[in-house]
């Protein structure tokens, strides 16, 4: 049985249709990633598996149990955690104070708090030296890294990441996508949202979107090296 | 004629200036919270000050006193569930819209009700004096728990946002409430808290004040309260608690200062046309108040 599991999955704005009953698996333990251009319809897909949007049809299942239509703080609760586009950090609140803010749901478990803010600053050492400056200050980069940490610091099973590499610098990409790397070794489960075909490298599965539909499955190796399907998908650009 | 008073506007101001702060506050939670000039503020006040007259005589003055309060919290909760949070996804002009027929609701209840033209004379929760005189002036102990209450609810205030995570989780949707959801805060509880917070410390106002000018009048929140705080809590920033405090002790000095020291042949309704210069000032001159940050 997969982690995460959705089954024609439909989801709209208003009276306009935008996912068309998509489906999909993720497994336990994997870095899937989920490819398309502008407007395809992956912010879309992932705020509603994370409870912020509610769906009209279909199903999502995690760990065995239905989520569709359930809130964000119950899905956090249960190890579900969106680190959202556009990193939406708390700008007016310290680097510590949003990593505070990332534990809310699990704010008891306090060793398993500690020891994972340890590993955050392991990720990412600027955090630990930026520690007590306001997040709105933070570079575009340092606030990723702090939307990323922020995330870990809610110890999710499935950490789902939307365009994380979105203006930042190729080099700083690269980093991130190390850093997921290292996240995923460390045992979550990770659904990152990319235009950037460079993360298929660090992906064992990918799909790819298109206009609200699910238009290739497949591993990600498959999908790098084969030119074609590249072409085909994602408008060549590589 | 420029004979300054000094030693009564001092202390009538310092009192008055309290209620206006403890309003404030209410009016930065909320704004702090939501983004939202909250219109209903001085009606929570009447509606405290209302309950505590209707109860007065059938409880301990004390417990009447608590109702009052309670009821300002009630109507914070109402006015968020009611009117605040269906108009969640609408321009903020039109919550803003939204508070003030609020308020208009109230009122015309009170009307309707038959307070026309009536006044409402209401007990101190404690009586008597203190021995001896402040600025040549006999302080009442009622003046003295206003005062009180203000010192009391802006350290409570300060500590729970920069203390507790329930504070800090408040802050942080005020910033960002979609990231808020994200880390599974129930940012529609925090709006309760918020506007609950608010409505009670209205209901305190209402109910503390009114005793210390012997009574009130229908919509006397409104009248007499709402324009003076919201400009304490302009000059502070809008979203500063300390700013809040500081400000409605500056608004009330303002106001009395001018109304014991311009008499009303040369200019009626002084104390109010001061407080209107002073916001008209701060907003020209500093708009994001004396204070200026957020805490
Ligand atoms: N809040 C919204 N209201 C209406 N339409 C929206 C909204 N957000 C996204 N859309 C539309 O849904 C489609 C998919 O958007 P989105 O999921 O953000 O795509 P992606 O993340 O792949 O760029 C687009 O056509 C977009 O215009
Ligand atoms: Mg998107």
């Amino acid at each position: 049985m997969a982690l995460l599991e959705v089954r024609d999955l439909r989801v709209g704005y208003g009276a306009i249709p935008v996912l068309q009953g998509i489906d999909f698996d993720v497994e336990e333990g994997k870095t899937t990633v989920l490819l398309g251009l502008n407007g395809a319809g992956k912010t879309t897909t992932v705020a509603t598996i994370a409870g912020l949007l509610k769906p009209t049809a279909g199903s999502i299942t995690f760990d065995g149990n239905r989520i569709d239509g359930k809130d964000t703080a119950m899905l956090v609760e249960v190890g579900l955690t969106l680190v959202p586009e556009g990193r939406r950090v708390f700008p007016a609140l310290t680097v510590e104070q949003n990593l505070r803010l990332g534990t809310w749901t699990k704010r008891k478990r306090k060793a398993e708090i500690a020891a994972t803010q340890e590993r955050v600053f392991e990720y990412f050492p600027i955090l630990a030296e930026r520690r007590l400056q306001l997040a709105g200050t933070l570079s575009g980069g340092q606030q990723q890294m702090l939307a990323i940490g922020r995330g870990l610091m809610s110890l999710p099973r499935l950490m789902l990441i939307d365009e994380a590499s979105l203006g930042l610098s190729p080099a700083l990409a690269k980093t991130v996508f190390q850093i997921v790397d290292r996240i995923n070794e460390d045992g979550t489960t990770v659904i990152i949202v990319e235009q950037n075909v460079g993360v298929l490298r660090h992906a064992d599965a990918a799909l790819v979107m298109e206009k609200g539909e699910i238009v290739y499955q497949g591993s990600g190796d498959e999908l790098r090296r084969g030119d074609e399907l590249r072409t085909t998908y994602l408008g060549g650009s590589a | 004629m420029l004979a300054l008073a000094l030693g009564q506007p001092i202390v009538l101001g310092i009192v008055q200036g309290a209620a206006f702060g403890l309003m404030a506050i209410g009016l930065v939670l909320i704004y702090k919270s939501s983004r939202v000039f909250n219109f209903a503020a001085g009606e929570f006040a009447t509606l405290g000050a209302f309950a505590y007259y209707l109860s007065k005589d059938k409880v301990p003055v004390p417990i009447a006193a608590v109702i009052g309060v309670v009821v300002g919290i009630v109507a914070g909760l109402l006015t968020e569930r009611l009117v605040v949070r269906p108009l969640a996804n609408r321009p903020k002009v039109t919550v803003l819209v939204a508070t003030a027929a609020t308020a208009i609701t109230i009122i015309a209840v009170q009307f309707l009700a038959g307070a026309t033209g009536k006044t409402f004379a209401v007990p101190a929760l404690w009586k008597g004096t203190l021995p001896f005189r402040i600025l040549g002036l006999y302080v009442s102990y009622q003046q003295l728990i206003v005062l009180l209450a203000l010192a009391l609810a802006g350290g409570a205030l300060a500590l729970f946002f920069s203390q507790t995570d329930l504070g800090l989780a408040t802050l942080a949707t005020s910033q960002e409430p979609t990231a808020s959801r994200l880390m599974g805060i129930r940012v529609n509880r925090v709006a309760m808290l918020t506007w609950g917070l608010a409505g009670g410390l209205g209901g305190l106002a209402g109910v503390l004040l009114s005793p210390t000018l012997g009574n009130f009048t229908p919509a006397y929140g409104t009248t007499d309260l709402l324009t003076q705080s919201f400009t304490a809590a302009v000059l502070g920033g809008m979203t500063s608690v300390p700013g809040a405090f500081v400000g409605g002790l500056a608004l009330g000095l303002v106001q009395n200062l001018a109304q014991f020291n311009i008499s009303s042949d040369t200019l009626p309704g002084a104390q109010f046309v001061a407080v209107l210069v002073v916001l008209v000032i701060v907003l020209l001159v500093r708009p994001t108040g004396i204070l200026g940050k957020e805490a």
